[in-house]
């Protein structure tokens, strides 16, 4: 059992590691789901779950025990399922908004930081225009299709 | 139990969750910031006078007891760095009030940074391993968010690398906690130090390869040699201000967590190889920042490359304690805080007077500055002292920090990377010689100027300038401090008596039947004995140097 989930701890760690190599934004994001799933198993492995069966659960007024898992690392790996689960989605929300951006989801073919266009640099000194805000007008302005089926009202009534 | 503990870890964060419900009010928003901050500030200096005078305190959360429950330690080394991270924070933070646009703040950048200041402050309280990883996400997802604010095409770019070098470490540290707990047993700190104590032969050797993984993450968060590739193309992108926080505190969250873990906490047999891993980096890190930070010609990216050179300082201060004895370990230490404590003042200061002169100028190209020494000798000024600092001029805070390591380095014999401490010192001068030079002297091109007021951003700039004067001239006390915190650090025996109770740590048992050696040193009756020596020898090296 315990060579079992080595083998498979070391093929997520080994594909996680190809995939982030890959030129592809969703490939890299799906290397470290990899990863922590590697690193999730490698903890439960920890507790002992290879040798004992049994839940942590005590009865009222058990007096026999038999061989328990650990109840800490399940604990653990909640927390960082959660952590990676959040990373992962702000990743994927970072890596569409490149592909937007730049019209590219391969990382190399993204430019340097040194030789990008010079206005850029100095976003930080004036306003810039908000991307949301700009998009919120465009939607306030474009003339509204009417999709629902239900009759449009308008200022007249 | 003092559950005071909590307050650097909750009032931020309970500040950040309620100025998000006021992110159309900016004065309001900034207003809570600031006394938010200036009130946490009070609470951890006074903190620091409190486990100065009282020793280690702890609380145990939830009321679970130490080895099974998490735990928070306030030592001397913690409560320095509280007081570090509060006081940068809350000047980086009054900086932001010119700097930081309608939109960034629309977008919750002050909520961002008090969430920010949280998990920094978290992780260096925490006494427990995953814990400490729990702290390094809040504090990291934080930081993405602030890399972002904007939204600009190149600061998407770059956070995106940023983001996947981090989490490929995150991935790791879960890996390498998963190690430790299979050999050891429980992940508190202290009892880790109890535990790994008695460690030999293959179960030693799995901590040790399970502590290599942890040193890769760690590298990564400090910008350490193989790793620091990340740092000079993402840090340029922080929107100004924050970037004085950024530059200034979280590679040294990753020092301070080296230090804590590989010298306080891995005891198992074999653990020197972190330390002599370490010295060999540090020579790298040190020459290989430098060297980049001479071919470039962006100011924010000097600045970012001079960042790696200086970890490499407090790198080679972790490196010198592998050496056995106990007193040069002491000072190696005591050399290092002194230096992270240095470090982050004027690193953030730097940057801040690199943003004041980027507003004025328009631009964070050198050859396109110029001509500033006129227009506003005060920014001069500020800039001349933290330059001359941070390349280790007498009399400011970066003399006394080198001059300790350089000094325990010879005693050690560590000849080598000593050769190499200095070399790259002479080029950090050169550095902000050519800083200098572009940005304060020559022809000012002023029709780019933009007419945006600065004189407000001199002023916390100019409490960090005092500071490390301050800290420089009076140094005595502050290394004095260093090195009883360095004691704590290097002998186990108060931080595991805090945390596990009396009679928990195995080795004072064995000296004291030992009789003195230099192992003695570890001894409860010992100790003060070999830091009243210690803080004698700084205190010559220090009186010869003034």
């Amino acid at each position: 059992m315990e060579l079992m989930m080595a083998t498979i701890v070391a093929l997520l760690f080994a594909g996680g590691t190809y995939m982030i190599l890959r030129p592809n934004f969703i490939r890299i994001v799906m290397g470290l789901g990899l990863y922590s799933n590697g690193a999730n198993l490698l903890l439960i492995t920890s507790g002992g779950y290879a040798r004992a069966n049994d839940a942590p659960f005590v009865a009222e007024g058990q007096t026999q025990f038999s061989a328990m898992m650990d109840p800490l690392p399940p604990d653990i790996i909640l927390t960082a399922i959660v952590i990676s689960f959040a990373v992962g989605a702000l990743l994927l929300t970072i890596s569409y908004r490149v592909y937007l951006d730049h019209g590219t989801d391969n990382p190399e073919q993204l430019p340097n930081l040194d030789e990008d266009e010079g206005d850029q640099k100095l976003q930080h000194l004036t306003p810039v225009p908000n991307v949301f805000e700009e998009l919120s007008r465009q939607c306030a302005d474009a003339p509204r299709e009417n999709v629902s089926g239900l009759p449009v009202r308008t200022a007249h009534g | 139990m003092n559950t005071h503990l909590i307050i650097p870890i909750l009032v931020p964060l309970f500040t950040a969750m309620v100025l998000t419900f006021f992110s159309r009010q900016p004065v309001l928003q900034r207003a809570m910031s600031l006394a938010s901050a200036l009130g946490v500030l009070g609470y951890v200096l006074w903190l620091l006078f409190y486990v100065d005078q009282h020793g280690i305190q702890t609380m145990a959360v939830g009321g679970w007891e130490a080895p099974w429950g998490i735990v928070f330690v306030a030592d001397r080394l913690a409560a320095i760095m509280l007081c570090l991270t509060m006081g940068v924070g809350t000047v980086a933070m009054i900086y932001t009030f010119w700097t930081v646009t309608r939109v960034q703040q629309q977008y919750f950048f002050y909520p961002l940074m008090h969430v920010l200041m949280g998990g920094v402050n978290w992780s260096f309280l925490t006494g427990d391993l995953f814990n400490l990883f729990v702290s390094y996400e809040v504090m990291l997802i934080s930081s993405y968010a602030m890399m972002m604010a904007g939204a600009s095409r190149q600061q998407l770019r770059q956070t995106f690398k940023y983001i996947v070098i981090n989490a490929i470490g995150s991935s790791l540290f879960v890996a390498a906690i998963g190690l430790i707990y299979a050999t050891v047993g429980t992940l508190n700190m202290a009892d880790i130090a109890v535990q790994t104590t008695q460690l030999t032969g293959q179960r030693a050797a799995m901590v040790t390869a399970a502590s290599i993984m942890l040193l890769v993450v760690f590298s990564i968060k400090s910008g350490a040699f193989p790793l620091f590739f990340w740092l000079p193309d993402s840090y340029p992108i922080v929107p100004s201000g924050v970037i004085g926080f950024f530059a200034g505190m979280l590679t040294k969250v990753g020092v301070y967590s080296l230090l804590r873990v590989f010298i306080t906490v891995f005891q198992q047999e074999g653990g020197e190889l972190i330390v002599q891993i370490l010295l060999v980096l540090s020579g790298f890190t040190m020459l290989l920042g430098v060297l980049g930070a001479m071919c470039q010609w962006d100011i924010r990216r000097i600045l970012s490359w001079h960042i790696i050179s200086q970890v490499g300082y407090m790198l080679m201060g972790i490196g010198f304690t592998g050496h056995v004895d106990p007193l040069i370990v002491n000072m190696a230490i005591a050399g290092t805080i002194f230096y992270v404590a240095h470090n982050i003042i004027v690193k953030s200061c730097l940057f801040l007077v690199g943003g004041i002169a980027e507003r004025i100028t328009g631009t964070q190209e050198l050859k396109k500055m110029g001509g500033l020494l006129n227009v506003a000798p005060g920014v001069a000024g500020l800039f001349l002292v933290a330059g001359l600092s941070i390349a280790g001029i007498p009399p400011f805070t970066g003399f006394a920090g080198k001059f300790t390591l350089i000094g325990v380095g010879f005693s050690g014999g560590y000849f080598l990377v000593v050769a190499v401490a200095i070399i790259t010192s002479f080029f950090t001068l050169y550095s902000m010689m050519k800083i200098w030079t572009y940005v304060f002297w020559g022809k000012a091109h002023e029709s780019q100027w933009q007419p945006l007021s600065y004189r407000g951003m001199m002023a916390p700039t100019a409490v960090l300038v005092l500071a490390t004067t301050a800290f420089g001239v009076f140094a005595q006390p502050f290394i004095d401090l260093a090195s009883k915190a360095a004691t704590d650090v290097r002998d186990p025996n108060n931080y595991v008596t805090a945390v596990l109770g009396q009679g928990a740590w195995p080795v004072v048992a064995e000296a004291k039947s030992d009789e003195a050696d230099a192992v003695a040193a570890d001894d409860v009756e010992q100790s003060p004995d070999a830091e009243r020596r210690a803080v004698a020898v700084v205190a010559n090296l220090t009186r010869e140097a003034h």
